[in-house]
């Protein structure tokens, strides 16, 4: 599969990095806003139902304040009185005076379409039409006046008759909606025939504009007001044409919205297949007179702003997304154009085209980027000329190394003497090519060896090489034929004087064995203590310690000689601190200790054999680990007592 | 000409220093009061008689109340002023001593002294008004000193009311109902069918503020519309007895008149008279029982309210509120329930009763008396009421020949504002009670002439015993109403009198 570009990866990632929020942020804004919007709709219902809850019984206040107040008159009072006391002048002259303080009352209170005032029979002796006192018409309609004189004798007995509201109605005729009220006057008098009945009385009638309450509500701002009497008729509804219709479905709704501020708030609902939300308030305008108030307001009116919020979020949220898109376009490019760059000056360079050079745009980060690629590329040229320089020295340096190994391994003794009951070997394995540790079988007159072992400090080419000058000057020092501590003072003074300024120097163990003998005449210039094992593997054994300071640390150190003599079953093992001092993974030393029991384990061995163990064994210790130092060993096993006469050099 | 002035010099000095001398004095001097031109005083009625002392009605009254004058006066306050008698005391009980004013004189020129009083107070001991002035004996002392014997404790108070000062010469020929002449600031001119007129007197003793007229017209209408009428035209300046329905009219209009009302010294009632030609009707009326039966039945409050438009206060006894002696009582209540029970159990088969009113007397009379009648139907009685002209009326009345009317309505009022005026020990002998409460005759008698307190503690029990026996059916205590122009000002006096040249003036800037 084709790896995405890094601008497509840019995109891809903050794209929805973007577009989440915008959108988690936007649902939770609109769901928000949905929620308080409700809470304000049904704060707003609230206030509007207790408003026109307040208005209409305001309004029934008022028309029966108003009632009461036309039929409370002095002139009311006095035409029943004239009427009673049989002044029938002053009845006809205080009538036309109810009829114009009639008249004057409606004009004044300006909310009255008609007032009237009928007698017992139910005939109008006053009508007043929109302020205008009228000619009376007559006998009224029947259904109306059994409702009002019946309702309005009720209580007639206490004095005082109360003012029946007859509720909303239609007037017949001019088609006008009105809220009609109604008030029993009488006189004093009570029928002989009848006493439940007033010798004189009549009604007072009021019928109030109803239209100027429900122009009022139908101006209410995304509110519509439906007010439904005790029988379920529309008292007022938005769709005028439904007026005084009845609607026990709305009114059973309405009255399910009437609810406690206790109770849960009010949830949308249905209605002529639009949602609605709504408030309503119950009111008992008179006595049997229970209307219900329900203010609903249409919810996508409701909702609109949180629609029109929505629009604006995914508009903005859109266009944030372009730009954000655009925006991480260009920044993008800005960033992957110099590596787009970059990339390809490295495949160039990585064809070979090690002058290929990119160009340093103007961003910083970018311009620092393509000066170190420009830099990388030509240290890598100039690296590459180097290399390929210094290659060639190390493979020059490698084939003198290997000349200088060989050399080395030219002048360790190729195979032990032979001498007959002893059993020597010696081994040298170098940590590198070359090393600083040298053995050597110096065949020397009168049936002696001399044996040296010696460690140059340091390693590599530096110790071989001093180590072939400090072999040159033992050989040759001990093949003038001096002794021991001779050879060893007179090669100290070489060594000292060839080491100068290096500060190299050389651990030496030198010895004449005395083949016959088996005496041992030994200096040890500062080397390990050769381990000298008498009588087999449970003999005792001897360390031959240092009777001198290295070679090469004071030109004018002296050194003294010791003796021991081997016989058959003895061994000398002499060995150098690449042995010893091998490390483990963990850095523990191999150890002087694993060297004396493998020495006593390895006494019946032949010497090469004990060396190879040894040599195994040190090796197996170490493990992976490179070899740390030169390891050089060298074993001396007497095996029997020798006859006269030693075999020459090896 | 330098001869010339020196001949004529000295006097021309002395007659420019006269002058001069003159002048100052005479601006110092007090302004001569101010005497509007004509002045028209509309009443309800013509003048029945000019004679002071045989007048029967407050019209006439009203005219001789300008031309004559008492010895003393009734204040608007109720306070008795010296008039004509400037200092009286009782020397003994039942003496009194009165100094008359001097310079006082009759339009004539006579002037009045002791000889006009002794005249004028022995000549209204032959009058009808005797009863309410009764005096023993009445002498001269000295020109301006007079002596009165009386019983009665309350001699001043009475004379504010009665007791007008005639010249003894002209009164003696009998000229006194023609051509009326008196002290009063107004003298008789003439008397025709419109009214009467008067003129200033110019030699009036009273040169202080007063209203001065130097034509004054006394005349009446009938006709509440023409008097209403007149008013805004202009053509009458004063209204008396204005009907309620009138003044809710002028109020109403809103017409640049000053109306004032008063409580009248006069109360309305309907006297119960057990009639012996109906012996069935003469047992219930008899029956006290009965009679608070009439009277729990009638709802007085709202015929004051209705009928009278307010212009009346519900009476709770005989007297009323503004009556020295008078004593509150409960308000008589309306319960119609009791009363029509109380009738059902005492007339069980009902009965019919006469109800007798006055035409044209007293104000809305008819009108009272049928919603009163209205009432008592409505408590189950049958009532007819009969009107009957004033004259007729007033004769039947006052000679009690009313046995066909079982009930009456009467207007009483009391000038005095004392209790005796109406209290009199001939009271249950007039024609104000007849329902025979003899016992009452000598309580009557003995608080008349008693003085107070124990005159009051008297007339208390004599009002609790009448309020309980119920002899009328209570109405009311009237209210005077006058309506003036808005350039005059009125202050009505509770006694009813009314003077122009005190009681008017000019009326305030609006």
């Amino acid at each position: 599969m084709k790896p995405l570009k890094l601008r497509n990866r840019i995109l891809i990632f903050f794209l929805p990095v973007l577009v989440l929020p915008l959108a988690v942020g936007g649902y939770l804004s609109d769901h928000a806003a949905e929620e308080e919007l409700l809470i304000q709709a049904r704060r707003q219902l609230n206030s509007v139902a207790s408003g026109a809850a307040l208005l209409t019984e305001t309004a029934a206040h008022r028309l029966d304040q108003d009632v009461n107040f036309v039929a409370s008159t002095p002139e009311m009072e006095n035409f029943l009185a004239y009427r009673e006391f049989d002044m029938p002048r002053e009845a006809r002259v205080t009538l036309e005076g109810l009829g114009s303080f009639m008249a004057e009352f409606a004009r004044t209170a300006g909310d009255y379409v008609q007032v009237r005032y009928i007698d017992r029979s139910g005939r109008e002796l006053v009508r007043v039409w929109e302020g205008r006192l009228e000619k009376p018409g007559g006998i009224v309609n029947r259904k109306l006046w059994d409702r009002v004189r019946l309702g309005a004798g009720g209580d007639s007995k206490q004095g005082r008759a109360p003012v029946r509201i007859l509720g909303v109605r239609r007037l017949p005729g001019s088609g006008r909606v009105v809220f009609t009220a109604a008030k029993l006057v009488h006189g004093a008098f009570r029928r002989r025939d009848r006493p439940g009945d007033y010798l004189v009385w009549g009604v007072v009638v009021l019928d109030m504009d109803w239209n100027k309450l429900l122009n009022f509500f139908q101006h209410l701002p995304s509110a519509e007001v439906v007010i439904l009497d005790q029988d379920a008729r529309l008292t007022a509804a938005p769709d005028r044409d439904k007026l005084l219709t009845r609607s026990p479905a709305q009114l059973k709704l309405a009255r399910s919205l009437i609810r406690t501020p206790k109770q849960a708030p009010s949830q949308p609902f249905a209605w002529d297949g639009r949602s609605f939300l709504g408030e309503a308030r119950g009111l008992t305008l008179a006595p049997g007179l229970d209307w219900t108030v329900m203010v609903r307001a249409d919810m996508t009116v409701i909702m609109r702003p949180a629609h029109q919020v929505r629009l604006v979020i995914v508009g903005v949220t859109l266009a944030c997304l372009l730009l954000a898109a655009g925006g991480i376009f260009l920044v993008s490019g800005v960033i992957t154009r110099p590596i787009g760059a970059l990339a390809r000056a490295a495949h160039r360079v990585a064809r070979g085209e090690l002058d290929t050079r990119v160009e340093i745009p103007r961003t910083r980060e970018a311009a620092m980027l393509a000066r170190s690629f420009n830099s990388m590329s030509e240290d890598l040229s100039r690296y590459i000329e180097e290399l390929r320089r210094t290659t060639a020295e190390k493979e020059r340096l490698a084939s003198e190394m290997a000349i200088a190994a060989q050399l080395q391994k030219s002048v360790l003794p190729r195979r032990a003497p032979h001498a007959p009951g002893w059993d020597i070997a010696g081994a040298a394995l170098p940590a590198r090519e070359t090393g600083g540790d040298f053995y050597d079988f110096i065949p020397l007159p009168n049936g002696r060896l001399g044996l040296v072992l010696a460690d140059v400090s340091g390693k590599g080419l530096p110790a071989a090489l001093f180590m072939l000058s400090c072999r040159a000057y033992l050989r040759t020092l001990a093949l003038s034929g001096l002794g021991p501590v001779e050879v060893m003072a007179g090669a100290n003074r070489q060594v000292a004087a060839d080491s100068g300024d290096s500060g190299m120097f050389v651990t030496a163990f030198y010895a004449e064995l005395d083949l016959q003998s088996g005496r041992l005449r030994y200096v040890n210039a500062g080397h390990n203590p050769p381990l000298a094992l008498r009588g087999g593997a449970e003999g005792e054994m001897e360390e031959l310690t240092r009777t001198g300071l290295p070679l090469g640390v004071l030109e004018d150190s002296e050194y003294g000689a010791r003796e021991i003599t081997l016989h058959a079953g003895d061994m000398l093992t002499m060995y150098t601190d690449g042995v010893t001092e091998a490390p483990d993974s963990q850095d523990r030393e191999w150890g002087l200790e694993r060297l004396r029991q493998e020495v006593r384990r390895g006494c019946r061995l032949c010497a090469v054999e004990l060396l190879k163990r040894v040599r195994g064994l040190v090796q197996e210790w170490s493990g992976d680990l490179p070899q740390f130092d030169d390891m050089t060993l060298v074993a001396v096993y007497r095996l029997q007592d020798a006859p006269d006469g030693v075999d020459g050099n090896a | 000409m330098k001869r010339t002035l020196r001949k004529i010099g000295p006097s021309a000095c002395c007659w420019a220093l006269a002058g001069v001398l003159a002048l100052v004095p005479a601006g110092r001097a007090q302004a001569a009061p101010a005497v509007r031109p004509r002045l028209v005083i509309t009443d309800t009625a013509p003048v029945q008689s000019l004679d002071p002392l045989n007048q029967v009605d407050q019209v006439s009254r009203r005219v001789c109340e300008q031309i004559f004058e008492h010895l003393v006066e009734m204040s608007d306050t109720g306070e008795i002023k010296p008039h004509l008698a400037t200092d009286w005391k009782q020397s003994a009980p039942g003496v009194w001593r009165l100094t008359l004013r001097r310079g006082v004189r009759f339009h004539d020129g006579e002037p009045m002294d002791a000889r006009a009083v002794v005249f004028s107070l022995k000549r209204l001991q032959k009058s009808r008004q005797r009863d309410i002035l009764p005096l023993e004996s009445v002498r001269a002392l000295g020109p301006y000193r007079v002596e009165i014997k009386s019983r009665v404790p309350d001699l001043p108070r009475r004379l504010t009311y009665t007791g007008y000062i005639l010249p003894p010469r002209k009164a003696a020929r009998g000229l006194a109902a023609l051509r009326p002449v008196g002290t009063g600031p107004y003298r008789f001119v003439s008397r025709n069918f419109g009214g009467v007129r008067l003129a200033l007197n110019d030699d009036y003793w009273n040169r202080g503020p007063g209203f001065r007229v130097r034509d004054l017209l006394i005349n009446y209408s009938g006709d509440q519309q023409q008097r209403r009428r007149w008013l805004i035209q202009g053509r009458t300046q004063v209204l008396f007895n204005i009907n309620p329905h009138l003044k809710a009219s002028l109020l109403r209009a809103g017409v640049r008149v000053r109306l004032y009302s008063r409580p009248s010294n006069r109360e309305y009632f309907l006297v119960i008279n057990p009639s012996p030609t109906r012996p069935g009707v003469r047992r219930l009326l008899a029956d006290p029982e009965f009679r608070r039966a009439l009277n729990l039945a009638v709802d007085v409050r709202r015929i004051i309210r209705v009928v009278l438009l307010g212009n009346g206060i519900p009476l709770d006894g005989v007297l009323n509120k503004q009556v020295l002696g008078y004593v509150p009582q409960a308000p008589i209540p309306f319960q119609p329930e009791i009363a029509r029970r109380l009738i059902r159990r005492l007339a069980p088969r009902g009965v019919e009763l006469i109800m007798a009113v006055p035409r044209g007397r007293y104000p809305r009379a008819k009108w009272v008396a049928g919603a009163t009648a209205r009432y008592l139907e409505n408590a189950g009685l049958k009532v007819t009421v009969r009107t009957v002209d004033w004259a007729k009326y007033l004769r039947k009345a006052s000679s009690k020949q009313t046995a066909d009317w079982d009930l009456y309505y009467l207007g009483w009022g009391n000038p005095l504002l004392e209790a005796g005026y109406t209290l009199n020990p001939e009271f249950v002998s007039s024609p104000l009670c007849r329902v025979g409460l003899a016992d009452l005759v000598g309580l009557l008698r003995r608080a008349f002439y008693l003085g107070p307190p124990e005159r009051y503690r008297l007339y208390r029990k004599i009002q609790v015993r009448l309020r309980a026996a119920y002899p009328w059916i209570f109405l009311y205590q009237g209210v005077d109403n006058y309506a003036v122009s808005r350039d005059l000002a009125l202050t009505p006096r509770p006694n009813g009198t009314f003077r122009v040249f005190y009681d008017l003036a000019a009326g305030p800037e609006d």
